[in-house]
């Protein structure tokens, strides 16, 4: 004869469906000797069944509600992937900017032979005229004015503005080609 | 018909409508659970929009080694169970306050219940007055239909916690339900 506290710790298992078959019909005799035990049990089919008859029906325009927001998140999504897509691209563009662009160290052209160490930084010898020779240690040279005597770079590269374009004409054309890149054809 | 996994994956192609599907075939479930553990109808409605959202959002992270409304139900509790710490903070102290929440109004009287309009509600004022894990487990287990390793998986706890948790919400709610009763049959 089983006692009913062993039946007691089984009914959860026994009203869910999930005793094994065995047990399950040790269980079921019981209760039917049991009054107690008995009661217990149909307590427990009463709320659990109960419980599961509290599935509703939501409001007739839910549906619809929720995929319009999700047609909304949708558009909104596009949206700010195309923002991201923009602000990005002008985010590349400023730091290859920031990153190529000649860190000007300004030169006196009054005396004569001129010898800088650059440290990193790039040589702009802008519309003036310098009139002896010019050495830069470690660093790139534009040459966009006029030096009478020779440039030497050691360690960078010479480079002359020609065509009568100047070192910002030259960004500004490359920048918009990045952008029209980026955009497809959009104006910043 | 289409399996969830199949319109999962065709939701995640492109094609809108598959979604709506879903939608059309589980915004009942996820809307009794929020109901049932929130009470009021609105919040119900919000936080049902906001499980679809989700999940459409997250479609990408989905397994489909499970089924899609378990992971549906999870987003689903997660946002109920934070609206009600939410709500707690605010309101919800005195358990008479809970009784005049009930959602009275909205909820249909089964003609399978087993118990009557009258009893059932006092059923879902003593749910209401348990805990909000111990409400959920059990709505989880007995709305919702789920095994116990599914809600394991949902809860992210071991079966052997959701077995235990689930005992004690189930008596916890029997006592409180039977002890009303009984307290009025003697009042
Ligand atoms: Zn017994």
């Amino acid at each position: 004869m089983v006692d009913c506290e062993s039946i007691r710790s089984k009914l959860d298992e026994y009203v869910d469906g999930t005793l094994p078959p065995l047990e399950y019909r040790e269980v079921k005799a019981h209760l039917i000797q049991c009054d107690s035990c008995n009661k217990e049990a149909e307590e427990l089919f009463l709320i659990t069944e109960s419980i599961e008859n509290m599935l509703v029906d939501p409001p007739e325009l839910l549906n619809k509600r929720i995929l319009a927001k999700i047609a909304q998140d949708n558009k909104w999504r596009k949206r700010r992937y195309q923002r991201l897509v923009k602000w990005t691209a002008a985010t590349i563009l400023i730091a290859g900017i920031v990153y190529f662009l000649p860190r000007q160290i300004p030169v006196d052209t009054t005396g004569g032979n001129v010898a800088i160490h650059s440290r990193g930084k790039n040589v702009i010898i802008d519309g003036n005229t310098l009139h002896g020779d010019l050495t830069v240690v470690g660093g790139d040279v534009y040459v966009e004015g006029e030096i009478k005597g020779n440039v030497t770079s050691i360690d960078g590269q010479v480079s002359a503005m020609v065509d009568g374009e100047g070192f910002w004409e030259k960004c500004l054309t490359v920048i918009k080609e990045i952008w029209r890149g980026f955009t497809g054809g959009d104006s910043i | 018909m289409f399996s969830d996994q199949e319109l999962v994956k065709m939701t995640l192609k492109g094609k809108k409508d598959s979604f709506e599907d879903l939608v059309n075939r589980y915004s009942r479930k996820v809307y009794s659970l929020a109901l049932r553990m929130l009470r009021a109808p609105l919040d119900a409605e919000d936080v049902t929009q906001e499980a679809f959202l989700r999940a459409y959002r997250s479609l990408d992270t989905y397994n489909p080694d499970y089924p899609f409304i378990n992971w549906l139900l999870k987003i689903a509790s997660n946002l109920c169970i934070d609206r009600v710490r939410k709500d707690q903070n605010v309101s919800f102290t005195d358990t008479d306050d809970e009784l005049t929440l009930l959602p009275q109004s909205t909820y249909k009287d089964p003609e399978t219940a087993t118990l009557g309009k009258e009893n059932l509600t006092e059923l879902l004022g003593a749910l209401y007055s348990l805990p909000a894990k111990y409400q959920l487990i059990i709505l989880l287990r007995y709305l919702e239909g789920l095994k116990y390793e599914e809600i394991a998986t949902i809860l992210e706890e071991p079966v052997g916690t959701v077995k235990t948790r689930l005992h004690r919400a189930r008596k916890l709610l029997k006592d409180r339900y039977y002890n009303k009763e009984e307290g009025e049959m003697h009042g």
